[in-house]
Formats: structure tokens, C-alpha cells, sequence
């Protein structure tokens, strides 16, 4: 039994809609600046890609916008928007539809808040909704919540690839007949002090402060780290008889899903790229593809200088001498963490509708260690059939979504 | 959150309330918390029965007033505070005192 995509929700910097940011990306805008949402003037790294609106509108509740996180409030709005995308409306969904929303964090930013009152007022000022405001899987009982989706309601945690993972657990979940729709993907705002500081105490980010458009260059020999951004990316799946009962416009097919765990090292990618490579490989085998089918890699690559080395080996590793085109829309959006794999998700299924690939910016100085095609700089028309999308996370877990076009 | 209905209750002017003074601020209060028109807040309007509110927008308006008018509002009172004039009360005599 297929499982079908019948709806996409994208909330980044570029705004809401899949195709506003899809055609941002295809335009070769960026979506990173200096940070606005906190002083950033004593930190390493000082860009971000960061949602400046969330333009709710009559989408949430009045007072939920005051109430609960930004992690948890961009998740809604991008469920809204692939729910109504697939003709659902704003459900009830009923007792067969899941909400599988991951986060890499959390509600950092009201655990900062309410830390900063703990420490100036003590612990009888603490929000009474300083809890539900935090905890990771708000995010998708609020989805669930708003729209009526009363099956498994659950938030994967496997940092930068959360909604590659929850987009993947659906799959079988939907595979099995345990479920006939889901709510499925991720969603992160961690661009706040506390985030900022902990990346940057990694050296994890770009401190290309002065020129926050070439910052993030994932593959290019210049770069330096990435670039921290936010956002939500929900698809809406459904086994595919479900999706022709009710006459559903098809955009692809989820075709295989791919997890490993490189049992490594808490942030380095193993040095070989074999869990990456058995990642990639899992999912084509679990789509029962091979790898020449593959026309178009969104890659995780986040502009890390080891990282995106090994990926580049992990593909030729699995691809061989030639790999089908590679592109990094993390080069524009930055790195949502964990709404990246859902959001590229989207971008890989909008890439085989439009035959269009979206390309990696700011490619000046080739890498010769990093042997691919990367699409580089400007957007590039191409027919794909299959296209896959990476997503690794601190940890060492790893995971591939395998998408077709209908 | 899908309790209570989209869209209807607009967020309350700074500084709103029914009149000046302690009571208009006290209103101020209760309506940026409950998210409701100030103008609506009559003393006989009860938070849970009619603002649809339940125990955490209780606890935080509780705590939004002990903030505002830096009082303290002990556990036990929490079951006497069920009305806009309940929180009107209550607190006129704290302050006054």
C-alpha cells in the first residue's frame, strides 16, 4: 500500500506557504540577517534566520500567541496550512488520524523566561503555563488538538533530523494500517540567547557576522559553520486508498524511509559516513530503487566544515561515480534543526513538481574534497522522478525520506 | 486551545478598563488575561462559567494580580475568587489595606 503526500505546510523566514518559500529559494533570496529578537551583541555568532511575523491572524486562539512557545505556535499554523492544502479543512480529522510532530529543543525560550523569573522573583511568580509551554510534544498535542486528530499524538526527538524521523515513523505507521492520516513532521524556535550561546560555545556556528547572506555555504570551501534559523514543516500523509476514497490531489509518493545510528560520538559524524551512507541506502532499498533512479538529493549539509565533507562521501559512497545533483537549501533558509527534515521534505517534493531544483548559494570557492554537483548559485530546471532528502542530528542519528512524483 | 472560540475576543486597549482608578486597572487585569473586552467584564461575570476559562488561566490571573498590585493571594482564596467583582474585592481590600 502507497502512502501518499496530500498536503504541505511550511512556516520559515520566507513566510507561510510551501511555495512562498520554495519560490524564494528557486529566486535565490536568502532568509538570513543579523538577529533581531534579543540582543546578540556579546555572542560569537550574531545572523539568523529568524520568523520575524507569525501572522496568525484568526488561525490561533486570541491569547495563545501569549501562551504558549513559538515552537508550538508555528507547528499549528503549519499543520493548518497542510491540512487545508489537502482539502481537510480544519478537520476533525477523527480517530484514525495521527499528529507525529518532532522538536530538537523545545520551548527554550520560555524555559529562558521563566529562569530569568525564578532567579529574580523566586518560584511563586513561575506561569502556570510554564510547563505545557515547554515540553516537546505540546507541539503536537496542539496540532492534534486544533484539529481534531485523535490517533497516536507523539513528538520524536533526534535533534536536526525530528521531522525527518516523524515524517518516517508515519510512514510505517501508515504502512501497517495502524493509522489512515497523518499530521507529520517538525518544528523548532531556538533562536534565543540560551540556544545562540550553546551552539556557539560548540563552534558550531557561522561567525560571519558582517555578511550574513554569504554566511551560510554549505559545500564551499569557505565555510565556518551554520547558520541558526526556525520555522515548522508538517505534510499531511495518507495510505493511498484513503487518499482516493475522498478524491485527494496526490503531490508525491513517500516512497522509503531510511534510519541508522552511526553508535559514535555525541556530535561528530562517524569519519567513515557509514551511517549516513546505510541511511541513504536504507531508504532506496526500502523504496526498492536504485541509486541511478535518484534524480535530486536535498541535502542535510549545514555548512559545517566536517559534516558537509562527509556527506559528500556518504553519497559518493552510495551513488557512486555520479551522484545525481546535490543541493543545500540550508545555503538560503539556514538550519531550522528540527523542523529542517520536514521543511526539505517539502522542498524535494515541490523540486519534482516543478522540475526545478532549488539551489546552494554562496559557491565561490569550490571544495575539491566535496566531488558533486551542488546546484550551485542559481536554481536549475530538472526532471526528477525520485528525490531524496537527508536529515542527521547531533547523537549520530541519521535518517532519508525517498519521495516520487504521482 | 480548542476550547475557546476563534477570533471573537480582540485583545484589550493598554490601559483599558471600566473607568480610572483601582478597579479600572484591576479590570485591565482580568481582561488581558482572559483575553475579553474590558467593556464586558461586568462584576457579576464569572471566569470559568462564562470566560470558558479553566484551572491554569485561573492560577495565572492569580498570579498577574499578586504581580500587578504586589500582594500576595494565599492557596486558599483561590476558591473565592470566581467573578470579576470576586478579584475586584479582593484585591480593593488588600490594597486599601
Amino acid at each position: 500500500m502507497d502512502v501518499v503526500v496530500t498536503g504541505l505546510g511550511v512556516l520559515t523566514p520566507f513566510g507561510r506557504g510551501a511555495e512562498r518559500t520554495f519560490d524564494a529559494l528557486v529566486a535565490g533570496r536568502t532568509a538570513i540577517g543579523p538577529i533581531t529578537r534579543f540582543d546578540a551583541s556579546g555572542h560569537r555568532s550574531r545572523i539568523a534566520a529568524e520568523v520575524t511575523d507569525l501572522e496568525a491572524g484568526n488561525d490561533l486562539p486570541p491569547g495563545d500567541e501569549r501562551t504558549f512557545d513559538r515552537f508550538q505556535l508555528m507547528a499549528v499554523l503549519a499543520a493548518l496550512d497542510a491540512a487545508r492544502d489537502a482539502g481537510l479543512g480544519d478537520g476533525p480529522l477523527g480517530d484514525r488520524a495521527a499528529a507525529i510532530v518532532g522538536t530538537g529543543i523545545g520551548g527554550l525560550e520560555t524555559i529562558e523566561r521563566n529562569h530569568a523569573t525564578l532567579a529574580a522573583k523566586g518560584p511563586r511568580r513561575i506561569s502556570p503555563y510554564f510547563i505545557p509551554a515547554a515540553i516537546p510534544n505540546l507541539a503536537a498535542a496542539l496540532v492534534s488538538m486544533r484539529l481534531g486528530a485523535r490517533a497516536i499524538c507523539v513528538s520524536p526527538a533526534s535533534a536536526c533530523a525530528s521531522g525527518a524521523h516523524s515524517i518516517g515513523e508515519a510512514l510505517w505507521a501508515l504502512r501497517v494500517g495502524r493509522i489512515d492520516l497523518a499530521l507529520a513532521g517538525g518544528t523548532e524556535a531556538a533562536v534565543t540567547p540560551l540556544g545562540v550561546a550553546g551552539f556557539g560555545a560548540m563552534r558550531g556556528l557561522s561567525e560571519r557576522n558582517d555578511e550574513p547572506a554569504r554566511a551560510s555555504r554549505p559545500f564551499d570551501r569557505g565555510r565556518d559553520g551554520f547558520v541558526i534559523g526556525e520555522g515548522a514543516g508538517i505534510l499531511v500523509l495518507e495510505r493511498a486508498d484513503h487518499a482516493a476514497r475522498r478524491g485527494a490531489r496526490v503531490r508525491a509518493i513517500l516512497a522509503g524511509y531510511g534510519a541508522s545510528a552511526d553508535a559514535y560520538h555525541i556530535t561528530q559524524p562517524d569519519p567513515e559516513a557509514a551511517g549516513m551512507a546505510r541511511s541513504m541506502a536504507l531508504a532506496l532499498e526500502d523504496a526498492g530503487l536504485a541509486p541511478a533512479d535518484v534524480g535530486y538529493v536535498n541535502a542535510h549539509a549545514t555548512s559545517t566544515p566536517l559534516g558537509d565533507r562527509l556527506e559528500a562521501k556518504a553519497i559518493r559512497d552510495v551513488f557512486g561515480a555520479k551522484p545525481p545533483p546535490v543541493s543545500s537549501t540550508k545555503s538560503a533558509l539556514g538550519h531550522l534543526l528540527g523542523a529542517a527534515g520536514a521543511v526539505e521534505a517539502a522542498i524535494a517534493i515541490l523540486a519534482l513538481e516543478r522540475g526545478m531544483l532549488p539551489p546552494t548559494l554562496n559557491q565561490e570557492d569550490p571544495d575539491p574534497q566535496i566531488e558533486l554537483d551542488v546546484v550551485p548559485n542559481e536554481a536549475r530546471p530538472h526532471a526528477a522522478r525520485f528525490a531524496i532528502s537527508n536529515a542527521f542530528g547531533f547523537g549520530g542519528t541519521n535518517a532519508t525520506l525517498v519521495f516520487a512524483r504521482p | 486551545m480548542s476550547q475557546r472560540k476563534h477570533g471573537e475576543a480582540a485583545r484589550p486597549a493598554a490601559g483599558g478598563g471600566n473607568g480610572n482608578g483601582l478597579e479600572g486597572r484591576i479590570v485591565a487585569v482580568i481582561a488581558r488575561v482572559m483575553n475579553a473586552q474590558p467593556a464586558s467584564l461586568g462584576r457579576e461575570i464569572r471566569f470559568v462559567e462564562d470566560l470558558n476559562a479553566d484551572s491554569l488561566r485561573v492560577m495565572e490571573l492569580v498570579l498577574e494580580l499578586q504581580e500587578e498590585f504586589s500582594i500576595e493571594i494565599p492557596d486558599e482564596a483561590l476558591d473565592k475568587l470566581r467573578s470579576v467583582g470576586d478579584a475586584i474585592g479582593f484585591v480593593q481590600e488588600r490594597v486599601a489595606g
